[in-house]
């Protein structure tokens, strides 16, 4: 069955809506802009009620600057008049957020009782400049305000459904009850606070007057938590212009899940480019940002490590590197800084360059490899010549051949750099190959392989795929450069067919994905591989190698 | 702030009852597929409609207009949804089969044999994957538009679509 017949099927069995589902639906519209009404209208007039200062447990001050709260009540009940608890738009920072849910109702505690007692850092939250309505309107410190939880809808539960607020991010003040059903009390757990954030969807109900507010677990599950038991630690508002950071020294900014937390999910290059998401926190009066990053995501990092750098050099993709007056431009050309592009001037020659980084960074002292296909002297009308792997580091790229290139501003170097750009600009912007990594690359899924042999101008390919029982041989072409972050594949199966059947065709033209930072590669209807060591496939390589030395010239 | 609704070009600013109606009639049938595809059941299909609906309509003054209306909407329906299907499972004290195998009853499904067929395999799977699927192969998603929806990371995504693919094909094959 194609695409387009499953298409048809899933769409045709959609049922229409009942005869009075659009007359209901105004009603409830009707009632909603009503209500919105009237607590516009009833917020005006508490502009001078709002909490601006507590205290907490600690005595320290916590300042919630949120704005004041709606208080439209809805309903929790069954049936047609059933309401969702869900969040209208839920943002996850993913990550190792400590949350292990087992099963549907076991969410188990990761950390002890003493580290919320060892915890002495308090949270205020920095409003955006730009955002001035403020965060959400629930009530961290004081817990639930009486005047919310009204009118009971007559059910024993106690339930009542509070209006929902903005997404935001909690941490627990001390170990925290939580419930997959408000109401439940057969799924209470566990998790000690601090160590965690969890982010809530924005719906809270009133549970016995106690209130309760709905949190995602990082996407698995959602589950209700006491809001007396949190405290706030910022919204989810996008700012309305978020700015690019960069660190002030290499390894002077760590990247942390949390602000003011311990867990260090990548110290960071100077080189290194971030984007704020106008969040800010104070935790002991330092100031947190935060962040996202390329590899990590959605995370925070201290305010005085970073500085915030022009959109011209957050654009500027550029890092010249130097051996004496030797010079290599390295121009990434994504935002993920992987594919790239560049210049190696040696001498009298002009050398341009394109390839791929094939690991990101993490620390300081790591490690990245890049494959690079030097596309041949810029002089000499620049033939590809065979892919090499270098190794780069925070400050340094060693090449093949083990001359190492250190990193320099490039101001220290611009006359030279102009002459580089002069002589393979226009070349590379026309004529360079897809940034793709050449040579072999190793996919593997769950024990099947898929190995492919990009040739050294990255545009055909060869290779098996070891799928089930059957050995397939492949060859294709890149054909369509870069499709968002990705790099499509035109694969010609049929040319070869199943390598047992002695080159049968069985499969007609399709196309495989690689994805960004080339980690996975996606084919159709079959599988998707993780890129691995070709040292854990030998046999299939072997078959491969074996296949390629009796088919010189396989057709593509 | 005025937001302009694809499709029917319509400029909606928050609170106008009329041209937000206007654009999810519109749009009804492609933005009810995914709860749809999460419940497989209609009348549950239209609470959750009607439930998400209204939350979408509130919330449209928080809409930043980063993604499309439609996209936006799909994901407000699926978490509504998928949010029914767990608070429903723990209210009757049921495991999600429950919620599975009370659909099928549509007019499609009962067309021909091999739909019905097609069906007892959408049945099986769970209302994640067949969400999964709706976006994707229904709705003619893009993986990275796939997973803003439906909270998920692109290779959770591409891994759902190829089980699902891969079951339909078992099908076909038994079929």
């Amino acid at each position: 069955m194609n695409d387009d017949d499953l298409s048809a099927f899933l769409m045709g069995e959609v049922p229409e809506p009942r005869e009075d589902f659009w007359d209901d639906l105004r009603g409830r519209l009707d009632e909603t802009a009503e209500d919105q009404t009237l607590t516009l209208a009833e917020e005006e007039g508490q502009d001078g009620e709002e909490e601006l200062e507590e205290e907490d447990d600690d005595g320290a001050a916590v300042i919630d600057l949120s704005a004041a709260r709606e208080r439209r009540n809805l309903r929790w009940g069954g049936g047609a008049a059933w309401r969702s608890a869900a969040a209208a738009v839920v943002l996850i920072a993913g990550g190792a957020i400590a949350f292990n849910s087992l099963g549907d109702n076991n969410v188990q505690t990761t950390a002890s009782e003493s580290d919320a007692a060892d915890e002495t850092t308090e949270s205020v939250e920095v409003p955006d400049e730009s955002d001035d309505e403020g965060p959400a309107p629930t009530d961290s410190q004081s817990g639930p305000d009486d005047s919310q939880a009204v009118e009971s809808d007559g059910e024993s539960t106690g339930v009542v459904q509070l209006s929902d607020s903005e997404p935001a991010w909690w941490t627990p003040t001390t170990e925290a009850e939580i419930r997959f059903a408000p109401d439940d009390g057969d799924d209470t757990a566990a998790y000690a606070a601090r160590s965690l954030a969890v982010l809530s969807t924005g719906s809270r109900v009133s549970v016995d007057g106690v209130e309760r507010i709905q949190i995602d677990l990082l996407g698995a599950d959602t589950a209700w938590l006491r809001a007396d038991q949190l405290v706030r630690l910022g919204d989810t508002t996008p700012p309305i212009q978020a700015e690019t950071y960069s660190p002030l020294e290499t390894g002077s900014a760590v990247l942390q899940r949390l602000p003011g937390g311990d867990e260090a999910l990548a110290t960071l290059d100077a080189t290194d480019q971030m984007t704020s998401t106008g969040r800010r926190a104070l935790v002991d009066n330092a100031e947190w940002i935060e962040v996202e990053f390329p590899s990590v995501g959605i995370v925070w990092v201290l305010g005085d490590q970073v500085t915030p750098i022009s959109d011209e050099q957050a654009v500027d993709q550029r890092q010249c590197l130097a051996n004496g007056n030797d010079i290599m431009i390295i121009d990434f050309t994504d935002a993920e800084r992987v594919s790239l592009t560049g210049a190696l001037a040696v001498g009298d020659s002009v050398s341009a360059l394109t390839g791929t980084r094939l690991t990101v960074p993490r620390a300081p002292q790591a490690t990245f490899g890049m494959n690079i296909t030097p596309v041949g002297a810029a002089e000499d009308g620049g033939s590809p010549t065979t892919a090499e792997e270098w190794q780069g580091d925070a400050t340094t790229i060693t090449t093949a051949d083990g001359t190492v290139y250190t990193l320099v501003p490039c101001s220290d170097v611009t006359e030279r750099v102009q002459q580089i750009d002069a002589l393979v600009g226009q070349q590379l912007a026309t004529d360079s190959p897809p940034a793709i990594a050449a040579g072999r690359s190793c996919y593997i899924h769950a024990g099947e392989a898929l190995i492919l042999d990009m040739d050294a101008a990255a545009t055909t390919f060869t290779g098996v795929l070891a799928y089930l029982d059957s050995i397939q041989v492949f060859a294709g072409r890149v054909t369509t450069e870069m499709q968002g972050d990705s790099v499509v594949l035109d694969v010609n199966t049929s040319a070869i067919g199943s390598a047992e059947e002695n080159g049968t065709p069985i499969v007609n033209q399709e196309q495989w994905e690689l994805s960004e930072l080339r980690a996975e590669l996606f084919v159709p209807d079959r599988m998707y591989a993780q890129l691995g060591s070709c040292d854990d496939v030998s046999d299939q390589v072997a078959q491969l190698d074996q296949f390629n030395s009796s088919h010189p010239d396989i057709p593509n | 702030m005025a937001l302009l609704m694809e499709d029917t070009g319509t400029a909606v600013r928050a609170g106008d009852v009329q041209a937000f109606e206007t654009f999810v009639r519109a749009n009804d049938r492609k933005l009810r597929g995914v709860a749809w595809a999460v419940v497989r059941n209609a009348e549950q299909t239209d609470d959750i409609m009607q439930s998400a609906y209204e939350k979408a309509f509130r919330a449209l003054p928080d809409f930043d207009g980063r993604s499309s209306m439609t996209t936006w909407l799909h994901s407000i329906i699926y978490r509504t949804a998928i949010d029914f299907v767990r608070y429903e499972g723990r209210r009757r004290h049921s495991d999600l089969d429950a919620m599975r195998n009370v659909g099928g009853t549509s007019d499609a499904a009962s067309q021909g044999i091999d739909r019905v067929e097609l069906g007892d395999v959408m049945d099986q799977l769970s209302p994640e994957e067949r969400a999964t699927l709706m976006v994707v192969t229904g709705l003619g998603y893009s993986y990275d538009d796939a997973a803003e929806i439906l909270g998920e990371s692109r290779g959770t995504i591409a891994s759902r679509i190829s089980r699902t693919r891969n079951r339909i094909s078992r099908w076909e094959e038994q079929s």
